[in-house]
């Protein structure tokens, strides 16, 4: 949606084809390891968006760890 | 293409295979919902892998959401997986899908991405040994969705004296100012007060995901978990500000998500 009244986009992730492809891992991913880099995401019907990625990621068994620490 | 009749002189890269067992399963957990009145309905989307099945399992009184997948991929190498991008963008957009059809039928807490059990009794016991903080999260979703909202920085207009450039690679640049503008190091009083409006209005907030911090010209991004009931002010809020903003800032807003955002220990 956009209005004459001012800049604003709402992206219905239903049906998930105005979705990037970042929001969806914004959403998806948490803490871990981190990935550096400056890299293009692409997938078929998705955006296709380039990032300055610096996504932290974890397997379960440190999200698991972590957990359990406290 | 490689023939197993070819000569070794031919294919001297022929690799001896590797055994694999196939059957080496561990468990990919999408979601945890409370126990349905009824039976839970099935899940058609695409599992994780492309390949296997979206199960419902009864686990400690509640219904885990998962996928028997290959413990090579999901487990032993996950991390390695998980940075190639291509890999991880199609896995991450299986997982919202899945965990997407699952939040339509039920209340359901989302797990993150790469949640992955050995074995059913492995998860078992980690639901048995969080069930206190489970209800607590379930209490704190309920009726309430994930809004992704993000501020970014409108391109200043210039005039035409900016294409004026001594060189080429003057001119690039100058013209990659124009398309990337600078995000300030503190963020505007205004920007502020939007924020502290967005907080009013939600359950909670969290700050925005790392995969999109580097988008061009985006000043500010936070994730809200907002009660159905509150989902007008929301819209009247980024109205208000789009409104406000006009030349100077944009607002993109995402969602409904499922909580993803809310679910952890972290949240507060």
């Amino acid at each position: 949606m956009s209005t004459d009244a001012g800049s604003i986009s709402t992206m219905s992730i239903e049906g998930d084809s105005d979705i990037s492809l970042l929001d969806i891992l914004d959403h998806v991913l948490n803490s871990g390891a981190v990935i550096h880099g400056s890299l293009v995401i692409s997938l078929a019907g998705v955006d296709l968006v380039y990032v300055g990625l610096n996504v932290i990621l974890t397997s379960v068994e440190t999200a698991l760890r972590n957990i359990d620490r406290e | 293409m490689a023939h197993a009749s070819a000569s070794s002189e031919q294919e001297p890269k022929l690799r001896p295979v590797k055994a694999v067992r196939p059957s080496a399963r561990v468990l990919y957990l999408y979601a945890i919902s409370q126990m349905p009145e009824t039976v839970a309905p099935a899940i058609a989307t695409e599992a994780i892998d492309g390949s296997s099945k979206v199960e419902a399992t009864r686990c400690q009184g509640y219904l885990c959401w998962i996928s028997r997948v290959s413990k090579v991929d999901f487990a032993d190498q996950l991390s390695e997986r998980m940075q190639d991008l291509e890999w991880l963008a199609t896995a991450g957009l299986r997982h919202q899908r899945v965990v997407a059809e699952i939040s339509t039928n039920t209340s359901a807490l989302p797990a993150r991405f790469g949640t992955v059990f050995l074995s059913e009794d492995s998860l078992a016991q980690h639901v048995k040994q969080r069930k206190r903080a489970l209800g607590e999260a379930f209490g704190r979703v309920a009726d309430a969705d994930e809004w992704g909202i993000k501020i970014f920085a409108l391109a200043r207009p210039k005039g035409p004296a900016a294409t004026k450039a001594a060189s080429g690679a003057d001119y690039l640049k100058r013209k990659a100012e124009l398309l990337q503008p600078r995000a300030g190091k503190t963020l505007d009083a205004d920007v502020q007060r939007f924020i502290a409006d967005l907080t009013k209005l939600s359950v909670a907030a969290s700050p925005g995901g790392k995969a999109s911090a580097g988008q061009p010209g985006l000043l500010w991004h936070g994730s809200y978990l907002v009660h159905r009931k509150n989902a007008k002010k929301l819209d009247t809020a980024l109205a208000k500000y789009a409104a406000r903003w006009k030349d100077v800032r944009r607002i993109d807003c995402s969602g409904p998500w499922p909580p993803y955002s809310f679910v952890g220990e972290h949240v507060h």
